[in-house]
């Protein structure tokens, strides 16, 4: 908790960019007088170290939030009159947040709260940071400032990161249930089939959409009705069927787990009691392999999500747009706008699948 | 009856079966005894056709398995394997209700059915049938894998080392109920084991395997005083073929009248064996015992050198 209290202290507490060429500049915590937010900031800081486990967790929780006011009033002071000037946190500040985040799961988990409740101080943190955003209290800081400059680019970015993950995902579950069932049916080939999968998997990304671009755009050039679908070497097209086919080993591997998962006394006994090979799948190996099989839709939906990301380079829509825009432009803010929405939705489709894992698992 | 003719199976290039003739008659508890490789699982599951055969028929009261549907014919015999293999997801009460249910029995039926069942196997309904498998010692779970292969009532039972599992005073008593189904449903068990125990406390009819093929068959006793292999002798001596022969033997067949037998003999019941009795009298250093009938009632005597007619 001191970490919380001395990084911005020491380390820097927020930078200023007037503008997108001059060089940032720090700001420490005494260049300007903000202590009503800062003040009870590090109080709460302070107090959560020596607070019960529940208690801890919130204290942490208001003094993020107070670190977070305090760098707005900064930031509304100093860049008031400049729409072009960013303020953002500085490396202390960034320190002081990941501190007091890993404090309060720490705390959390000496109080031994479940899934329900984590998902509950999650959502209580996510309406105390709305409500905050509601009522003013963020406005100022570089990286709101960007994201209500960028309003219907971020809603397009999403509908689009979206779109790609679902047009990747579904055919992939669909191919890769296909394959991981006949690699669990007939052993041998089904291994090879495997094999070929997983030789998939060391091919880097960005390579793979690479090597795409040029037989998609021939097979446009070939075929006019397919150019007219949407299918050309620049676009959605590579990224999409590159990240189906990452996604394949994932599927295909769960798939065969789960329907190996059933004990082998459990299905002996229902061949032997009179079960037909389609109750035998239905009634014992299905249900006794789902949760195998969430496992593995969990993992490919994250992976999912992280690669429609690079698909940005060869053209696809998504949050990676604004990730590489902000690393051409050397716009941090710009970034974090892309990185930071790509993240929390693949922690809330993770924890939505994981909550599904636990609802069947009862 | 059950009637293996001329059966053959090998699994690659091991044979496992070479040629398997053997008739077990209708209402016997027939054990299938041998080592490992002996061929008698897969004697066993040839009957449910879980495997089928390479060459030969196996006919089920004059009529071939292979002519039926396999799960038509399965739901019509029980099975009971060494894994138990309870359905994890399942309560105790789905798990035996699951062949009633697969022949579409209505939901009362079945439950009534699975009550009787689980009182059968003197476990408390009201206490086990809403119980996950996880929740039952392996004797408890074992005891719901025989309800469950009795659900339907099938005429034949078929038990692969249903035991071999299980603790040793958990198998004991699961003999003991074994015993006692059968001597109350009259239906006909075939029963896989390499345990000479078991089969010779268990079997009406013997069998005995070795390499995919019968070596001998018939009444425990016959195999026992007249073994026509000497792996057969070899397999049921194990040096104790005295206690063996004590054990096949009720001690009531051996005694004669009380007379005046003096207080201090001990006593045990007159269902006992002749190995009871011995065991009784060394225990109390003494060369008779009295049998009491189920009243308690002195029922006759049994001698140390009675004990020699067995």
């Amino acid at each position: 908790m001191l970490v919380a209290v001395l990084a911005p202290l020491l380390l820097g507490f927020a930078v200023l960019a007037p503008n997108r060429i001059v060089p940032p500049r720090g700001i420490a915590v005494g260049d300007v007088h903000v202590w009503g937010f800062l003040a009870p900031a590090a109080l709460a800081a302070l107090a959560a170290a020596m607070l019960p486990g529940r208690m801890a967790a919130i204290a942490c929780g208001v003094a993020l939030c107070g670190l977070l006011g305090g760098l707005d009033d900064v930031a509304g002071r100093l860049t008031a009159s400049l729409s072009a000037a960013r303020l953002g946190p500085a490396a202390g500040s960034w320190i002081a947040c990941g501190a007091l985040l890993l404090a309060a799961r720490l705390a959390l988990g000496r109080a031994g709260t479940g899934a329900a409740g984590r998902a509950a101080a999650a959502a209580g943190f996510v309406v105390a940071i709305a409500a905050m955003l509601a009522l003013g209290l963020l406005g100022d800081l570089g990286l709101v400032r960007e994201a209500t400059a960028r309003g219907p680019e971020l809603r397009a970015a999403l509908a689009g990161h979206l779109e790609l993950v679902a047009a990747a995902l579904l055919p992939a579950l669909a191919a890769g249930a296909a394959a991981g069932a006949f690699a669990f049916t007939m052993r041998r080939i089904g291994g090879a089939v495997m094999g070929l999968l997983a030789a998939l998997q060391v091919i880097p990304a960005m390579a793979l959409f690479a090597l795409l671009i040029e037989p998609l755009a021939a097979l446009g050039r070939a075929v006019p009705l397919l150019r007219e679908a949407g299918l050309r070497g620049i676009g959605a097209a590579p990224a999409v069927i590159g990240v189906f086919l990452y996604l394949l080993l994932p599927i295909a591997a769960a798939t065969r787990a789960a329907l190996g998962a059933a004990p082998a006394a459990a299905v002996d006994a229902a061949r032997g009691l009179g079960f037909a090979p389609g109750q035998v799948l239905r009634r014992v190996r299905l249900p006794l392999g789902a949760p195998v099989f969430l496992g593995g839709l969990r993992t490919a939906t994250v992976q999912a999500v992280g690669l429609v990301t690079l698909g940005a380079l060869v053209g696809a829509g998504g949050f990676g747009v604004l990730m590489f825009q902000g690393l051409g432009q050397f716009a941090p803010d710009l970034i974090l706008l892309g990185a930071l929405p790509v993240a929390a939705l693949a922690l809330v489709l993770d924890a939505a699948l994981r909550a599904v894992e636990d609802g069947l698992a009862q | 009856m059950i009637r293996f003719e001329g059966v053959r199976k090998s699994f690659g290039g091991a044979t496992a079966l070479a040629g398997l003739d053997l008739v077990v008659p209708e209402g016997a508890f027939a054990v299938l005894l041998g080592g490992s490789g002996a061929g008698k699982s897969t004697a066993l599951r040839m009957i449910n056709r879980l495997i089928d055969p390479d060459a030969g028929r196996v006919l089920l009261r004059g009529r071939d398995v292979a002519a039926e549907a396999a799960p038509a014919l399965r739901r019509r015999i029980g099975y009971v394997i060494q894994g138990i293999g309870l359905f994890p997801h399942w309560t105790v009460a789905r798990n035996i209700g699951a062949v009633p249910r697969l022949l579409g029995w209505d939901e009362k039926r079945i439950a009534a059915r699975v009550d009787e069942l689980l009182t059968l196997l003197r476990l408390d309904p009201a206490a086990y049938r809403d119980r996950m498998p996880a929740q039952l010692s392996g004797g408890q779970a074992q005891r719901i894998g025989v309800a469950r292969a009795l659900a339907a009532d099938p005429d034949i039972l078929l038990m692969d080392e249903p035991f071999g599992a299980l603790d040793a005073v958990t198998r004991q008593a699961l003999q003991q109920e074994m015993a006692r189904l059968h001597a109350a449903t009259g239906k006909t068990i075939l029963l896989v084991t390499h345990d000479v125990e078991e089969a010779l406390s268990l079997a009406t009819r013997l069998a005995v395997m070795a390499d995919g093929r019968l070596l001998q068959e018939g009444a425990p006793r016959d195999l026992l005083d007249a073994p026509a292999d000497p792996r057969v002798r070899d397999l049921l001596d194990g040096g104790a073929i005295g206690m063996r022969r004590l054990s096949l033997v009720t001690a009531a067949s051996l005694a004669g009248p009380t007379g005046e037998a003096p207080a201090a003999l001990p006593h045990i019941p007159a269902a006992a064996t002749g190995r009871d009795a011995l065991e009784a009298m060394l225990a109390a250093r003494a060369e008779a015992v009295v049998l009491l009938d189920a009243a308690g009632a002195p029922a006759g005597l049994v001698a140390l050198r009675d004990l020699l007619r067995a």
